[in-house]
């Protein structure tokens, strides 16, 4: 009985610790960076998503500041030490500066996640627009994502 | 070292088994006290076989009787789906914390457009193919207007 408890407990605490590590970027999903009214927020989870080998689609769009980019990119930079791959490229086309950064995230249980970030700077004016997608599926890879973000 | 693992591995199958005698499981308990540089998945089991040690009696570590294999046969089942359990509770609050808060239904399908919230399909879709395109690095222009347009008092 007693090693029955001991191990029960055991797992409890090691589930505990587990669910310590959650995303960062959750700060910004529930509006407590960048106030809501500012956003752009969809939440699609069902048979749209199928052909994407998706279950789940999270995304914001957000113009900010300077100071809020940075906290933001602060956030990412939390998540992306826990990410598993990390892929990140930017274009700098006449008027816009696009800067992207996508992370597979660790699984939980058959469910494989993903982060992307971007942020699209308009250099005349001195804005910038925020993309961040939180994504859980059957794809299994960064690779496969952008393939199926492309079709 | 890789016979003594070999043996380690066979006692563990045994211990689950409830098949090991208290000199066996104390056989264990010293392995994994004193060992090093073990495999992923017998480093695994160490804090669980360290828990138990630390719960045996100096009396009983002293006895070499076999226990009754009647009474150990169901209890790591018993254990197992005890854990089971746990570990599906676990989960579900694992992943109300790990992600972004999801929503109950098993479709959902929703956008709020600076603060006002939408069940449209077309606005919907059309956001979502927005931040797709817009993150496959396809580029795209952004069309703030008519969003605001659609959405604007």
């Amino acid at each position: 009985m007693k090693k029955s408890v001991i191990m029960i407990l055991m797992f409890v605490s090691s589930l505990t610790a587990f669910a310590q590590s959650g995303l960062k970027v959750n700060e910004l999903f529930e509006g407590r960076i960048i106030p809501q009214e500012r956003m752009v927020e969809t939440r699609v989870r069902g048979k749209s998503l199928e052909k994407y080998q998706l279950t789940y689609y999270r995304s914001l769009r957000m113009n900010v500041t300077h100071d809020e980019a940075g906290r933001l990119r602060q956030l990412l930079g939390q998540d992306a030490e826990q990410s598993i791959d990390m892929r990140t490229s930017r274009r700098n086309p006449h008027r816009w500066d696009t800067w992207t950064c996508k992370l597979q995230m660790p699984s939980v249980g058959s469910k494989n996640r993903f982060l992307c970030f971007q942020e699209v700077w308009n250099k005349e004016h001195d804005q910038c627009e925020v993309t961040v997608i939180y994504m859980e599926g059957a794809i299994s890879s960064l690779e496969e994502l952008e393939e199926k973000l492309k079709n | 070292m890789t016979d003594n693992i070999l043996k380690i591995r066979t006692l563990i199958d045994r211990f689950f088994d409830g098949e090991t005698t208290l000199s066996e499981e104390q056989e264990l308990y010293d392995f994994f006290r004193d060992a090093s540089n073990l495999p992923e998945d017998l480093e695994s089991m160490r804090p669980m076989f360290r828990a138990y040690d630390a719960i045996q009696p100096a009396t009983l570590k002293t006895q070499p009787t076999k226990r009754s294999v009647h009474h150990r046969r169901w209890l790591p089942w018993a254990v197992a789906a005890a854990v089971t359990i746990l570990l599906l509770g676990g989960a579900a609050v694992l992943f109300t914390r790990y992600t972004p808060t999801v929503p109950v239904a098993e479709e959902d399908f929703v956008a709020y457009v600076y603060g006002q919230r939408t069940t449209s399909h077309d606005v919907v879709l059309e956001e979502m193919h927005r931040t797709m395109i817009a993150m496959a690095d396809d580029g795209g222009d952004v069309v703030e207007e008519q969003l605001k347009a659609m959405f604007s008092e």
